[in-house]
């Protein structure tokens, strides 16, 4: 994913090409910042806090 | 004459739509988000608006990266949904209303602002998903709808001061209208959100809840930000607030607030809704 944006892939159209591979907008957040999806979550919960 | 009723602004995330296909309103997850638009409901009813202009961005369902407008509107009988990915189910046609669509055309673009005009356009979640939120259990929809599109799909994007002044425009424009009709305007989007690079997952409670806060006590407080600042404050994807204040400006003077939600998180969004009435 990283790569693809830094290629100049648009963001929307990442999320769809990921939807291909079944993959969800937490997957591609846990696999951009190094986390699991767990931990990517957890994040995103936290946030609220 | 045609007048605008109210201001809704609403996320629209993919997620919401297969959450309503699938059900799960009450999980603990989605409660907080759903249990938002109840107060919303029973306005609509006593409000029983015959049109909502659904001021949103397209997501690459009706335009493409090759051809990109800034601000474009429909002027067509009706609206299809298409097949656009992860796995939301369609749902049938919305109504249009083409007369009033030209007549918004015309008076939008003698403000200066040269719209892309859409006698076909393909509608994306950014319509549907609140559309099913504001009229839930029925695909029967009960207003004909004027959509709007506002990029913030690919650089450059409008200013947050061009958008509250297309805004505005659009207001005027409804209330020129001859025909009497009661119109509700739509804003979709945001709140703040990022899904690209390293720092995915971006959320700010503390600007959303003051953004939230400015619609009735300083309405153009986020017109003081560039879209680049914008995009720093709120995540790349926040900046759909844009249609956020393109909604709020349509009320064409002081507001106030009949209801609000704010919730963390709904996929990786924080999920805003705002429900605003001109203040008498």
């Amino acid at each position: 994913m990283l790569a693809l944006v830094a290629a100049g892939g648009n963001a929307y159209y990442l999320a769809k090409f990921a939807g291909i591979f079944g993959l969800d907008m937490q997957d591609i957040g846990a696999q951009q910042t190094g986390m699991t999806k767990d931990e990517f979550r957890a994040m995103l919960a936290a946030a609220g806090r | 004459m045609a007048s605008v009723v109210g201001c809704i602004t609403t996320s629209h995330v993919p997620a919401i739509g297969r959450a309503i296909d699938r059900g799960p309103q009450e999980d603990p997850y989605w409660k907080p988000f759903f249990d938002g638009f109840k107060p919303v409901h029973r306005w609509l009813e006593a409000a029983r608006p015959d049109v909502a202009v659904v001021i949103y961005n397209d997501h690459g369902l009706n335009f493409f990266l090759d051809k990109m407008p800034t601000f474009a509107i429909g002027a067509a009988p009706e609206y299809c949904n298409a097949d656009e990915g992860w796995g939301l189910a369609t749902v049938p046609p919305f109504p249009g209303h083409p007369a009033m669509s030209w007549h918004m055309i015309e008076s939008i673009m003698g403000e200066e602002f040269d719209l892309t005009t859409c006698q076909e356009m393909l509608v994306d979640h950014g319509v549907v998903n609140p559309m099913r939120l504001l009229w839930p259990g029925t695909t029967d929809w009960p207003v004909r709808i004027v959509p709007i599109d506002i990029n913030t799909v690919q650089y450059p994007l409008p200013s947050a001061r061009r958008c509250w002044r297309f805004g505005e425009a659009i207001g005027r424009a409804i209330n020129s209208h001859e025909e009497d009709l009661r119109v509700v305007v739509v804003g979709t989007g945001g709140l703040s959100h990022q899904h690209d690079g390293e720092r995915a997952g971006f959320i700010n409670k503390e600007f959303d809840l003051e953004f939230m806060d400015s619609l009735t006590e300083d309405p153009v407080w986020a017109t003081g930000y560039s879209t680049q600042e914008l995009a720093e404050l709120t995540g790349t994807r926040g900046v759909e607030l844009m249609m956020w204040l393109a909604a709020r400006a349509t009320l064409l003077g002081d507001a106030h607030t009949v209801t609000a939600n704010y919730h963390i998180p709904i996929s990786n969004t924080a999920s805003g809704l705002m429900l605003l009435e001109r203040a008498e």
